[in-house]
């Protein structure tokens, strides 16, 4: 049985992961359960393997490239493939951003015993804006306003998760956020809201939450149908007599 | 596969694009405006990749 824990892995070698890797820190910041960040140098898949072994976690964050049926690393290192060693993901809730990978990888996961695998199934876009950083982004990838529509619409859905939300409001809550930026794009620069539509729909989650049933308390209110219809009978027969 | 018309419209959205933005991809590349509007003029994969992207967006955008 996992423990309410999360393992991260953000590898940090290029404009890419140095801007998705940064953004992740929003998800580590929210946390009420212990984490183990493997982050840069430390995201192998050694160290992912080691980690799932050790702590067991309950909650898998993955950042990194992805394709259909693979999920890469620390400098491109591929480590996870669908249906090869997924089956590390069983009995885990994963939130992944990566392209791709809620394709083919996602399903085979799932198909596993993952309890469930949020991620995308085409590319994953986003904007940065040009500064000095010699990769041609900015140094600070947080203080890129451009990116941040992409990165926190993405961080929306762990996060809900991480503070008690179920696993379809997470998505929800990623889907409005993307909903929001879209809104706020669309009056600035609609190329950059037509990347945001593109992830946003791309955004899947498996399996697919099924929308709540009239359950709860609806069958212990139906029981107490008969103890109104008898005083209502009364008031009716009531008033006809008057 | 873009229509050459769909084409014409997607390079016109790039030319009138922000020169401070870069796109960039978990997967197929970061291009600046210049280079995205070579891929696009080229009709080569990431230009087609670019243009599914943006022409994805007007049909959404007509549907609203």
């Amino acid at each position: 049985m996992p423990t309410k824990s999360m393992l991260s892995i953000r590898p940090n070698y290029e404009i890419a992961t140095r801007y998705g890797s940064a953004w992740q820190i929003e998800i580590l910041n929210a946390a009420r359960v212990p984490v183990v960040d493997l982050y840069g140098p430390e995201a192998t898949g050694s160290n992912f393997f080691s980690a799932i072994e050790a702590q067991d976690p309950s909650i898998v964050n993955i950042f990194g490239h992805g394709n259909y049926n693979i999920i890469a690393c620390q400098n491109g290192e591929i480590y996870l493939e669908g249906g090869v060693n997924t089956n590390v993901l069983s009995g885990r809730v994963v939130y992944d951003l990566s392209c791709r990978a809620g394709r083919d990888l996602a399903n085979a996961a799932v198909n596993e015993g993952c309890i469930s695998f949020l991620g995308y199934d085409e590319d994953f876009i986003f904007v940065v804006t040009k500064g000095n950083h010699p990769d041609g982004g900015m140094s600070n990838p947080l203080a890129d306003e451009a990116a941040r529509g992409f990165f926190e619409s993405h961080n929306y859905a762990p996060i809900s998760y991480l503070k008690g939300s179920t696993i379809s409001a997470s998505y929800s809550s990623s889907q409005n956020r993307f909903n929001y930026w879209i809104e706020v794009w669309n009056a600035i620069d609609s190329q950059v809201a037509g990347l945001l539509v593109w992830d946003r729909d791309h955004q899947v989650i498996i399996p697919i939450p099924t929308p709540p049933t009239p359950g709860g308390l609806a069958p212990l209110l139906l029981m107490f149908i008969p103890l109104l219809i008898i005083p209502l009978s009364k008031y009716l027969k009531k008033a006809k007599t008057l | 596969m873009a229509t050459e018309e769909e084409f014409n419209l997607i390079e016109k959205r790039f030319e009138a694009w922000n020169e401070k933005f870069v796109i960039a991809s978990m997967q197929f590349g970061n291009y600046t405006k210049e280079e995205a509007l070579e891929h696009i003029k080229a009709r080569d994969e990431i230009g087609q990749k670019l243009a599914e992207i943006q022409l994805y967006y007007l049909k959404k955008l007509k549907e609203r």
